[in-house]
């Protein structure tokens, strides 16, 4: 009988040639791997550089610190530094927490070299669209009477993000209203509030503790 | 060509992956909360479903029967990788931030596996990309749609442009999942109404048979008996 690849039934055939296939894909996203890794890098450079021009108004360079920020949640973030002119003006820490509603919520928290925050912006989320999306998303609002005019440019509003703006580890009870503290939160979105608040919180009491160690050489 | 033509229109309407094959009803439900979402993951699952269909299509002959659905899987799936990594490397910011997510989730749409096992296996390799690309338009065309309604009774507002300015807070509902069944299933219910008219004014009085339903009555399609 003449062998038919198509209706073989051999078990070592069929394993051969599903190994094959395997192999080759590999091969294949290895080679796509290979070539895009570079470029890939540069869009997420780009990325977060084009956040935190949005962050920080006024700055020349970027540097990533070689130490990181230990947050009271047990996770560590990356600490970058932004200079104007050689001189230090902010702090910018990318922090994560697992307490949103839907899991991880990422964000960049940028503070004045004293400790005092001066925006945010929630960089992944995960949250329920129309209610905790909501108090993450900056976007700046098109409606019928002005989608023909051009999106202004600079950091979109957020009121619930903005009420981060200038406070500091003193003086500030890091919860939301709800719970006693000073921060106002989402009916309906309680739980992504808390997360937000509490997040930026240990953020800026972490670098409070830690303020000497991390800007030693600044 | 006529043939091609053909397969291009069929998925949009007659054969809708969404409203008549029931397809990829996860990605439906989940993502359609915004119209632009819905452009987003019907276009990225078009040219995946094209390009899976033309590959599977062109390996029929040597692939054996026994073992044709994993290896469907691994050509789908390193298209979609494929897709990924040149996305996230090429294409512009704000497009991959409103894509990104979707992207890895085609690998488990069953419209693409569904289309490589019914059509591309049995079919040249022209007329497979046809297929693939009808039955992406018309899984885009249904998502933006979905979208649309769901956006615009949830916020009104129409592909993030706020359409009624005095709705300031979110009726959640339709955002929700449970909303977009309840769309769906309307959605559904019309298009079954239109294809059940029309067999009645071609002569072909409807008695539905019993237990079946509109998936599994051939009076409405005209090219069975």
């Amino acid at each position: 009988m003449r062998f038919s690849l198509r209706k073989t039934e051999n078990i070592w055939v069929l394993g051969a040639f599903l190994c094959a296939v395997g192999l080759l894909s590999a091969l294949l996203l290895g080679a796509v791997n290979e070539v895009t890794k570079k470029p890939i890098a540069a869009a997420k450079e780009r990325a977060l550089a084009k956040n935190l021009k949005l962050l920080v108004p006024d700055f020349d360079t970027v540097t990533k610190g070689d130490r990181k920020l230990a947050l009271a949640n047990g996770s560590e973030a990356e600490i970058y530094y932004a200079k104007k002119a050689g001189k230090l003006v902010a702090v910018i820490a990318k922090a994560a927490t697992k307490q949103g509603y839907a899991g991880k919520i990422e964000m960049l928290v940028a503070l004045t070299p004293q400790g005092e925050v001066l925006q945010v912006m929630v960089t992944e989320q995960k949250e329920t669209p129309g209610l905790g999306a909501d108090v993450c998303t900056r976007k700046f609002v098109k409606t019928i009477h002005n989608f023909t005019e051009p999106t202004p440019e600079g950091l979109p509003p957020n009121a619930l993000l903005d009420q981060y703006a200038g406070k500091s580890a003193d003086g500030n009870d890091w919860r939301v209203s709800k719970d006693g503290g000073n921060f106002d939160f989402k009916t309906g979105a309680t739980v992504t509030s808390r997360a937000l608040t509490a997040l930026v919180g240990d953020v800026v009491t972490s670098f409070a503790a830690s303020r000497k160690t991390l800007l030693e050489g600044f | 060509m006529l043939t091609a033509l053909k397969d291009l229109v069929r998925g949009i309407w007659k054969e809708n992956p969404v409203l008549v094959l029931l397809l990829g009803t996860c990605p439906t439900l989940a993502l359609t909360t915004q119209a632009i979402n819905g452009i987003g993951m019907g276009l990225a699952v078009t040219f995946v479903l094209a390009c899976s269909n033309f590959v599977v299509s062109c390996i029929k002959t040597i692939v054996p029967q026994r073992i044709r659905i994993p290896v469907y899987i691994v050509v789908i799936a390193t298209f979609v990788t494929i897709v990924d990594f040149l996305m996230q490397a090429y294409a512009p910011a704000s497009l991959y931030d409103a894509l990104g997510i979707f992207i890895p989730l085609i690998v488990v749409n069953c419209i693409v596996l569904g289309r490589a096992e019914a059509f591309a296996s049995k079919n040249n390799p022209l007329r497979s990309i046809f297929d693939g690309i009808g039955m992406g338009l018309g899984f885009t065309l249904t998502l933006t749609m979905l979208g649309m309604l769901r956006e615009f009774l949830s916020s009104g507002s129409l592909f993030g442009i706020k359409v009624i300015t005095a709705w300031q807070t979110d009726f959640l509902l339709p955002a929700a999942a449970p909303g977009a069944f309840i769309i769906v299933g309307c959605i559904l219910g019309f298009r079954n109404y239109l294809t059940r008219r029309a067999a009645v004014k071609a002569g072909k009085l409807y008695i539905p048979p019993d237990g079946l339903d509109c998936r599994h009555c051939m009076i409405c399609n005209p090219d069975e008996k």
